[in-house]
This record gives C-alpha cells, structure tokens and sequence, in this order.
C-alpha cells in the first residue's frame, strides 16, 4: 500500500462514518444557552456580593448605633420596667397563648412535613458552569424561559422550546433530585410535560419516516408543532416559574401549578399530563 | 466586553453572531476531530459545545496571527486530550445513565453503529491516539506538515515520524481485517 491508496483514506472514511457527523442547530442551541446561564451565573454572583456587602455593612453600622444607645440608657430604668411586665402578664392570657402555640405547631407539623424537602442533586456528570443544585438548576432555566425568543428561532419557535425541554427531561432524570412530598410531585410534573414536548416534537417528523438520517436537515418539511407541544411549553414555563418562587423566594406572581405553593391548578395540569 | 457593545450599536458583527457563524463554518469539523480522539458520539457532542463555548470566553483574545480555523482546532485537539485524561472518561459508559425513556441515539449514531461496513474507520480507531491524530489531521483534514505541528505543538519530524508509523500500523491493521483502500 502506498501513500497513493491512502489518499482514498479520506473518502474511505467519509462514505463509512464520517459524513454523517454534523453540528446540529440543536447543539448550536445549547451552546448559546450555555454561555447565556453563564453570563446570568456571573451576575447573579456580583449582584449576591453586593447585597452581602450592604447587608454586612448594616449589620455592623446598625449594631453599632443600638450598642451606643443601650450604653447611653440608665441601669436602673432598664431594670424597673422588666419587672413592671412580668407582673401585670395576665395568666388567662397565657394559657389561650398555650392552646393556639399547640394548634399551630400541629398545623405547621403537617404543612412542613409535605413541603419539607431536602436536595438529592447526583453531582457526577456537571461541570462547573452547572446548576450544582436543584434550586439552581430551577432559578436558571427560569430565568432562561423568560429572556426574548433568540432571533434564529423567530421563524419556528418550537425548535427552541424542545431543545429547552429535552435539556430539562434529561437533568432532571440524570442529576437534579430532590425528597419531599410535595417537591418530588411538582418535579415529576415538570420532567413529565418536558417529555410531552420533545415527544411532540418528534411527532413533527415523523411522516418522513427517516431512519438513519439527522432530521433537523428537514426542518423545512417539519409539520407545524401541535397545540400539545405549544400547551406543554407554556406548562414548562410555569412550573420553572411557580417552584422558582417556592423554593428561592423569587418574586413574581404564581400560576397555581405547584404542590409546593397549594397551587389551585394542579388537576388542569395533572389531566392534561394524563391527555385527558 | 464594554468595547464589544460599542461595536455591536455600530452595526458591526457581535460576539454571539461571531460565535454562530465559527459553528457554522466549523462546527463539523470540530466534532470530527472529537470524534476521532474519543470514539464516542454524546461525548464528541460533548465535547464540541465545550470548545466553542471557551472559544466564545476567549474570542477577544484572539490575535488574528492564526486563523480561526487553526485556533479551532487547537481548542479541540487539547480538549479531547484533557477528556482522555480525566477519570471520568475513564469509566464513561456510553448510555449507562440515562433511562431508556430519556435516552435517544441520535440518528448520526444510529448510522455509525449500524453500519456494517465500516472497516476503515474501526483500524483507524484501533490505533493509538497519537498516530490516529496526525493521519486524521494530515489524511482527512489535509493539514500540511507545518500546521500540525503548530496544532498538536510538536516539532515537525516528531509529526513526520509519527506519520509513518502510523501509516505502517493502519496498513497492518487494514491487512488484518483484510481490506483494501
């Protein structure tokens, strides 16, 4: 064999694997909304160092103006009033105060226990620029799902939703877990309409019946993505919204969609889960 | 970064467009070359968002003494050495962790697996990193001599050499199977 032969080495290679190896739009997609999380991860760390800084100062500057006047207060006037308190504290008072502390703490038992959850995240597999945590993992792709559509996907919005939505099957079935009634629930729901979206967005090319071939080649004879795929979007987006809220204190306004904040919504969701 | 706003008000091409059209232009070859180092498609996959997400980290770095495509695979070439070297690609299980409702062969992995005639791109496989590296760089990428080894950072007679026992090597290899070019 001479370098003669191996000049088809190339060829040879191209028509046994290699000229089925492209760079999809879809991993185009993820690497631009990897770099997008990142640059949300940075700012979110200069905007937690500022607010950590400010709180700090407070702390100190505050601490110090009450230390200043307690030290500017008498002994004695500081003395004569704790003893005027304990004194008129009725005991009728106390007891109703026992009762309802009782009550309460049952109540609270019960509501802490399903709400109560505790981070399982499987930490092998995530690099650096990952979400390290499940509250993580929820306040990124929320903020995410809430950025403008990025303009390569204006034409069929779908091819975006779908790769959002196999990036969150995926996670949450390979890495961000978490124990507790109710966010174990609220968790399975969104791994399970993340599923309904990416198995419509199978459905759109399926009549081509392609066997072998990347089928993002012909988007251009996509079907248009069901009302299913569309609804299951928009269920996706709520839920990242509702337990962002729920489990980082994000503000906004909830949906109803979650066990975690009572949701009065669940069933709509559950049912059409269920394509009830 | 404030530089690169400035530009982009001025109706000149922003990072993330620069970004696109690099993956665009080169995003093949960069899984190509993945491929070839690691054997694997997902971690080829894996591997070329890497290297176009440092290339986005780095693009005002780069000085144009090289071009894009040099740089690129310099990129490539160093992270496919550093996934080679991590324990964690040395107990990657393709699929091991994803379930069977989750996991989906992409369709270019179903052609590769499938295929049974695929003898040329098993002996190349089969070979050790190193000469694998320079016949896919100087045979199928068509790189000269020179910019491999600005590539692999080796000095031109190391590449030279390896290319020969290389090529003796696939040649043993493509007997072996018995198959001809």
């Amino acid at each position: 064999m001479n370098d003669k032969d191996f000049f088809q080495l190339k060829e040879q290679l191209d028509k046994e694997s290699y000229q089925h190896i492209s760079f999809s739009e879809n991993e185009k997609g993820r690497v631009m909304m990897r770099i997008s999380e990142k640059e949300k991860h940075n700012k979110r760390k200069i905007g937690q160092t500022i607010v950590l800084t400010i709180a700090t100062l407070f702390v100190v500057v505050g601490g110090g103006a009450l230390a200043i006047s307690e030290i500017q207060k008498s002994p004695e006037a500081t003395v004569e009033k704790s003893v005027d308190v304990t004194e008129e504290a009725p005991v009728e008072d106390i007891q109703v105060n026992e009762d309802d502390t009782e009550m309460t703490s049952n109540a609270s038992e019960d509501t802490l226990d399903d709400k109560a959850w505790e981070d399982k995240t499987i930490t092998e597999g995530l690099t650096e620029n990952d979400p390290q945590n499940v509250q993580e993992f929820i306040a990124q792709f929320d903020e995410i799902y809430k950025e403008p559509l990025p303009e390569q996907y204006s034409d069929d919005p779908a091819l975006y939703y779908q790769i959002g939505a196999m990036l969150i099957f995926t996670s949450l079935d390979m890495n961000y877990k978490a124990e507790g009634v109710a966010v174990e629930k609220d968790l399975q729901n969104l791994r399970d309409v993340a599923a309904i979206v990416r198995e419509e967005h199978e459905a759109r090319y399926a009549h081509l019946g392609l066997e072998n071939e990347n089928p993002h080649k012909y988007e251009d004879q996509f079907k248009e993505p069901s009302e299913r795929l569309e609804q299951g979007h928009v269920y996706v987006k709520a839920l990242l919204n509702d337990l962002n809220i729920a489990l980082n204190d994000a503000e906004g306004t909830t949906e109803g969609y979650t066990y975690m904040l009572d949701g009065e919504k669940i069933e709509e969701l559950e049912a059409f889960i269920r394509n009830e | 970064m404030k530089q690169l706003r400035l530009i982009e008000q001025q109706g000149v091409v922003s990072k993330e467009d620069k970004l696109m059209e690099l993956m665009d232009t080169y995003g093949d070859m960069v899984k190509k070359i993945a491929y070839t180092y690691v054997k694997d498609m997902n971690l080829a996959e894996d591997i070329a968002q890497d290297v176009f997400v440092n290339c986005y980290n780095h693009l005002e770095l780069f000085k144009e003494n090289s071009s894009h495509k040099t740089w690129l695979y310099r990129i490539a070439v160093n992270r496919c050495k550093d996934v080679l070297k991590s324990n964690a690609y040395k107990r990657f299980l393709p699929f091991n962790k994803i379930s069977a409702r989750s996991y989906e062969k992409t369709p270019e992995v179903k052609v590769i697996e499938d295929s049974t005639n695929k003898g040329v791109t098993n002996a190349l496989m089969s070979l050790p990193p190193k000469y694998r590296e320079v016949l896919f760089l100087f045979y199928y990428e068509e790189l000269k001599i020179k910019e491999i080894s600005d590539i692999i950072n080796l000095n031109e007679s190391t590449i030279k050499t390896r290319l020969r026992r290389g090529k003796l090597l696939l040649k043993k290899e493509l007997e072996r199977r018995r198959i001809e070019l």
